[in-house]
C-alpha cells in the first residue's frame, strides 16, 4: 500500500510574505517555517496524500523540477514535518486528487523549483520574519509625508 | 468585540472611517489625495496638514484598542491611554505650526489609510502589533528621515516638532515590543498574530499600489514619486527595543524592495 500521509489537527498558520508560513503546534510549542515549496505540500496535506500524489503535483507545478530529486525532497521533507509532529501517516486510501480549495501558494511566473524545507524558529526569529519595513508600506503612496523631491 | 461598520477600497474590506468634523474631506484612495513631491509652501502645508491628521488617526486607533479590548492586561491599557495623550499632543503642536505657516484644517483632503488597517484586528496584539510595532516601527524612520528634509528646507521649527514626536514614537513602538518578547514566553500562539497582522498590512499596501502614469488630485504622477529609500535607522530602531537580528532584517527587505522597483523607489 501506498504511504499515506495528512497534516495533524489543532495546528496554527499565518503567512509569510515570500509564500511560505510559520506552523504553531501548541502540543510541542514550536513555530516552524516552511518555504513556499514546503506550504504547498503542507496545503495539501490538509487532506491525506500519498507521496506519489505529492511528487505528482510538484512535478506538475514545477515543470522545471525532475521526478526523482522531487521525490527525494518530498520524502525527506515528510520525515522532517513528522518529526516535528506537524505529519502523521494514515492508514488507508488517500482523499483524492487535488482539491481546487487546497492547492498551496502558485508559483510565481518563471519560479524555478526550490526543495521544500521546514525550519524550527526561536521566538526572536519569528518576530525577525513578521517584519513590514516602511518602504513596503510606502508602495500605497506617500505614506507619513516622507517623500521628497523628483516631481515638479 | 462588539461588530464593527466596514467598507471596501479596491477589493479590500477595511474598517469604516471614524466620524470627522464637516471641515475634512475624507477619501478612500491615495489618488484621491493631493500629496506634493516637493517643499514649496503649499506642499509643506499639505505636509504638516498631513500629519496634523495622522496624529488624529493614532489617538483614535490606540482609544478605539482600549475600548475594544476592556479585558487587555492593565499594564498595556495604561500604556495606551499615555499613547492617546502623546498623541493628542502631537497633533496639537502640529496643528499650532500649520496654522503659524498659513495652513487650515481641511485644506487638503484626508485619509484613514492606517486606523481602517488597524482596527480591522480583532485582537489586541494584533493591534499593537500594526499601530506600534509595524506602523509606528516605520514611522520612527520616517521621522528621522523628515527632521532632515525639513532641516534642508530651511524650516528648523518643524524639523524640532518632528524630533519631538519621533522620541515619544520611539517609546510607543519600545512597550509594544516588550509586550510581544514577554508574550512569547506566557503565550507564544498569540505571537502568530503578529505574522497574520503584518500579512493584513502587507497585502492592503499591495491593492492600494498605483498603477503606471496614476496621478492623484495634485496632479502628481504616483508612480514616478520618490517614495522611499533606504531608510531603517538602526540607533532608534534598537531604543525601539527591536534586536539586531530584527534590524537587520528590515534592512535585507528594504534593500530586495530597491533592487526590485523600476524607479518608484529610489
Amino acid at each position: 500500500m501506498a504511504n499515506t500521509y495528512v497534516a495533524v489537527t489543532g495546528l496554527e498558520a499565518a503567512p509569510l510574505a515570500d509564500g511560505g508560513a510559520v506552523i504553531f503546534s501548541p502540543k510541542t510549542g514550536k513555530f516552524v517555517m516552511l518555504n513556499r515549496t514546503a506550504e504547498r505540500l503542507w496545503t495539501r496535506l490538509q487532506a491525506a496524500r500519498t507521496e506519489d500524489d505529492l511528487v505528482a503535483d510538484l512535478c506538475r507545478t514545477y515543470t522545471d523540477a525532475g521526478a526523482d530529486p522531487v521525490r527525494r525532497d518530498v520524502q525527506a521533507v515528510l520525515e522532517s514535518l513528522r518529526g516535528l509532529d506537524l505529519v502523521r501517516p494514515q492508514l488507508g486510501v488517500a482523499d483524492g486528487g487535488p482539491s481546487a480549495a487546497a492547492q498551496g501558494t502558485s508559483p510565481r511566473d518563471g519560479e524555478a523549483y526550490a526543495a521544500p524545507a521546514a525550519q524550527v524558529l526561536g521566538e526572536e526569529d519569528l518576530l525577525k520574519v513578521f517584519q513590514l519595513t516602511a518602504a513596503e508600506i510606502s508602495v500605497a503612496g506617500c505614506w507619513w509625508a516622507g517623500c521628497r523631491t523628483g516631481n515638479p | 468585540m462588539e461588530p464593527i461598520a466596514t467598507k471596501v477600497v479596491r477589493g479590500v474590506t477595511l474598517r469604516a472611517d471614524p466620524a470627522r468634523e464637516p471641515c475634512f474631506r475624507v477619501v478612500q484612495d491615495p489618488s484621491q489625495l493631493a500629496d506634493y513631491a516637493d517643499m514649496s509652501e503649499t506642499a509643506r502645508r499639505q505636509r504638516l496638514h498631513k500629519h496634523v491628521h495622522n496624529e488624529m488617526q493614532s489617538m483614535e486607533m490606540a482609544a478605539q484598542t482600549l475600548a475594544d479590548f476592556p479585558d487587555a492586561p492593565w499594564e498595556l491599557r495604561m500604556s495606551l491611554a499615555r499613547q492617546c495623550w502623546d498623541e493628542a499632543r502631537h497633533s496639537r503642536v502640529l496643528h499650532r505650526r500649520l496654522v503659524e505657516v498659513g495652513g487650515r484644517r481641511g485644506e487638503f483632503p484626508v485619509m484613514n489609510f492606517e486606523w481602517s488597517i488597524t482596527c480591522m484586528a480583532d485582537s489586541v496584539w494584533a493591534r499593537i502589533a500594526i499601530q506600534n510595532r509595524t506602523f509606528e516601527g516605520g514611522e520612527i524612520d520616517l521621522l528621522k528621515r523628515l527632521v532632515r528634509i525639513w532641516k534642508e528646507a530651511g524650516d528648523t521649527e518643524t524639523a524640532e516638532i518632528l524630533d519631538g514626536v519621533l522620541a515619544d514614537e520611539i517609546e510607543h513602538v519600545r512597550f509594544s515590543n516588550a509586550w510581544f518578547k514577554r508574550l512569547g514566553k506566557e503565550n507564544p500562539a498569540a505571537l502568530l498574530k503578529v505574522g497574520a497582522a503584518v500579512h493584513f498590512v502587507r497585502s492592503v499596501a499591495r491593492a492600494l499600489e498605483p498603477k503606471e502614469g496614476e496621478t492623484n488630485a495634485a496632479g502628481v504622477d504616483l508612480t514616478a514619486f520618490e517614495h522611499v529609500e533606504v531608510l531603517v535607522s538602526p540607533e532608534d530602531r534598537r531604543l525601539a527595543g527591536f534586536s539586531d537580528a530584527e534590524i537587520e532584517q528590515a534592512v535585507l527587505q528594504e534593500t530586495a524592495i530597491v533592487a526590485t522597483s523600476t524607479g518608484t523607489i529610489r
